[in-house]
């Protein structure tokens, strides 16, 4: 058992799982810290994902590709979240309420859309997918090129928006101008920051990001879409954000560890280790945790998350 | 002003709207011309095109409507507090069989059941019976003898992969066949079990399935929809690996990767019912799906399955209709 566990084929397998399994969640964290930075609690990016799976298939369906497809599920992820923007920042709502109420209502939408777009058929309906984009010759360095350069070509991007979205936000004056709206959006309003219209803009950016995670779920992991199958890996999102800090290269590391957890437990059970499988599919759970109470130290959200921003009466 | 009438107007349309979905009965029939002909009718607590369960059971009704002449009507969406009251307006509208999609119908039957001795009631997957309360199940051990022995015959590397949702009988149920049926043609053969954990994690599915691969499984054997949906995928993305369709013959599907398919029929299962119903052998109890009553049968084959596998795949169907094999006894 434990030689199998330390051969080279079967740490080099689990590694690139953990990254395919990471990428949605990566992909629709980064758009939580946007919109989050900016003080938009956004509980709804389950709903935004599962729609961004659905119309991704559809824009791959008939306007032909996945990167079209990709396209569409973004856009219509951001579209997710303009319900989202204007109720929170224009109407003043509970954005909790307004999140939770995306997520119930996308579940609904989506798979009515499906049925209504791809007509009431016996079995799902194939769309162009993504294949494989290995590196050119990188992907041949031995071990680390299979891990690192042997995958779709969403996979690199997820990765490689870690350090753009970072840069923004910490390096340059419109990232400033997030964080400040995020955090004390009346001393920002003083310096002449238009808080709503920035709070609108990451709100849609981190619908945008949702939904490309979702389109990554039925194009990239999948061919189709399939009722509810985002399953969950919003909310592993919104957890992700708090366990990383609202840091994009926090996150990554968040996301990594659900990835690379839900592999080994899968891979736990690909063995036939006589181990009951309830406790298997806890381990991701148990080792967040686990990893929360060893680095956990109080990690504080932007100060204005979740709150409304009222202008003052002059 | 204006804009609190548009709330009111806003609400209206919403409750509207909601009452449309939740209450959205189907295609009854007005039950006025009363005709000699038997009438059945079922109910769903989802859509009924759901390109599956739901839509299966239907299906089955609506064969029987064309070949015994009989009239069926459904319900669908109907919520848990409303199961009594759909069956018993059906019972009371005096449908001569009411059935109901699903064991959660089971307590809602039992209830109504007793109130109406002379109206016959069929819960699919049902578990608890009376007089005139019949419970529609699969024989899912014979469904797993069925795929554990296709399975064992073609594999290459001696092992096998099983995927399903969760742990429920129906799945322990199948794993014993599968294992007794692997066995029993392949004694080297190592059937692999793992569970989703879930009913509709497709990617999850699909992950599970080439973890399996990555350890040597060469034949995948899905036994919830998200896998069969998955797992298919997966084995395209390897080579020599194969997977067992269930619960309809699929062949066509995905041609490369198919060996053949466990079928359980639910068409057949409700068939058989309704006739029961017409010609007065339907009684409270299990009625059980299998091979003999032509419910459950190995589907067609790939490309990749050789004639004399084919050939003991065929014989196994007409041992298994003449009771000639001893099957594990199953879970609860």
């Amino acid at each position: 058992m434990i030689e199998t566990l330390i051969s080279p084929a079967f740490l080099s397998d689990w590694m690139i799982a953990s990254m395919r399994m990471a990428t949605p969640l990566l992909f629709a964290a980064l758009g939580g810290i946007i919109s989050e930075r900016a003080g938009i609690l956004n509980i709804g990016i389950e709903g935004m994902m599962l729609t961004g799976a659905l119309f991704a298939t559809v824009g791959s369906f008939f306007l032909g590709g996945p990167w079209m497809g990709t396209l569409v599920g973004g856009i219509s992820g951001a579209l997710v979240a303009l319900i989202l923007a204007y109720m929170a920042v224009t109407l003043k709502a509970n954005q909790t309420v307004v999140g939770a109420a995306i997520n119930l209502f996308s579940l609904g939408v989506t798979g009515f859309f499906m049925r209504v777009i791809f007509q009431v058929t016996d079995r799902p309906v194939p769309v162009p997918a993504f294949g494989f984009a290995p590196v050119p010759f990188l992907h041949q360095i031995p071990v680390v090129g299979g891990i690192l350069f042997g995958h779709k070509a969403l996979v690199y991007l997820a990765f490689l928006l870690v350090p753009v979205v970072w840069f923004f936000v910490f390096k340059t004056a419109r990232g400033l101008n997030l964080r400040a709206v995020g955090e004390y959006p009346m001393a920002a309003e003083t310096m002449g920051i238009r808080v709503n219209r920035i709070r609108y803009a990451a709100t849609l950016v981190g619908g945008f990001l949702a939904g490309v995670g979702g389109a990554y779920i039925s194009l990239g992991q999948m061919n189709t879409f399939m009722d509810n199958m985002v399953a969950g890996r919003g909310f592993i999102a919104l957890g992700a954000i708090i366990f990383g800090k609202w840091n994009p290269f926090g996150v990554m590391g968040a996301t990594m560890l659900f990835g690379a957890a839900d592999a080994l437990q899968m891979r736990f059970q690909a063995l036939g280790f006589a181990v009951p499988y309830h406790l298997v599919l806890m381990l991701p759970y148990l080792l967040t945790m686990v990893t929360l109470i060893g680095f956990g130290r109080a990690a504080r959200p932007p100060a204005a998350i979740g709150v409304p921003y009222i202008k003052e009466i002059k | 002003m204006k804009k609190k009438r548009f709330t009111w107007i806003a609400l209206i349309v919403l409750v509207l709207f909601a009452l449309s979905i939740t209450a959205g009965c189907g295609g009854a029939p007005p039950a006025d011309d009363e005709d000699e002909a038997v009438r059945v009718a079922i109910v769903f607590n989802s859509p009924v095109a759901d390109s599956g369960w739901n839509a299966n059971a239907w299906q089955g009704l609506l064969d029987a409507r064309d070949k015994f002449g009989i009239e069926v009507a459904y319900s669908e969406n109907v919520p848990l507090a409303e199961y009594e009251a759909a069956f018993r307006d059906y019972a009371s509208q005096g449908y001569d069989m009411v059935m109901g999609n699903g064991f959660e119908f089971n307590d809602a039957a039992l209830a109504v059941a007793a109130e109406f001795p002379d109206v016959m009631f069929g819960i699919i997957n049902g578990l608890e019976y009376a007089d005139n309360l019949a419970g529609l199940e699969f024989d899912n051990v014979e469904a797993g003898y069925i795929a554990g022995v296709a399975a064992g015959l073609v594999t290459q590397t001696n092992k096998l992969g099983f995927i399903g949702g969760t742990e429920i009988p129906s799945m322990t149920n199948f794993i014993k066949g599968m294992e007794a049926g692997a066995a029993s043609v392949n004694p080297d053969a190592d059937v692999i079990v793992t569970y989703i954990g879930s009913w509709d994690d497709v990617p999850k599915a699909k992950e599970l399935s080439l973890a399996l691969m990555g350890n040597g499984v060469d034949i995948l054997v899905p036994f919830a929809s998200a896998a069969i949906i998955a797992t298919p995928e997966a084995a395209k993305e390897g080579e020599n690996v194969y997977y067992i369709h269930n619960p309809n013959d699929a062949p066509d599907l995905h041609p490369d990767v198919y060996l053949t398919a466990a079928i359980q029929s639910t068409e057949m299962l409700v068939e058989i019912a309704v006739s029961r119903l017409l010609d007065g052998t339907f009684e409270g109890g299990p009625i059980v799906g299998n091979v003999a009553n032509g419910v459950q049968d190995v589907g067609s084959f790939g490309a990749m399955v050789p004639a004399d596998v084919q050939q003991q795949m065929m014989d196994l169907m007409d041992d298994l209709a003449a009771g000639r094999i001893a099957l594990p006894e199953k879970d609860g």
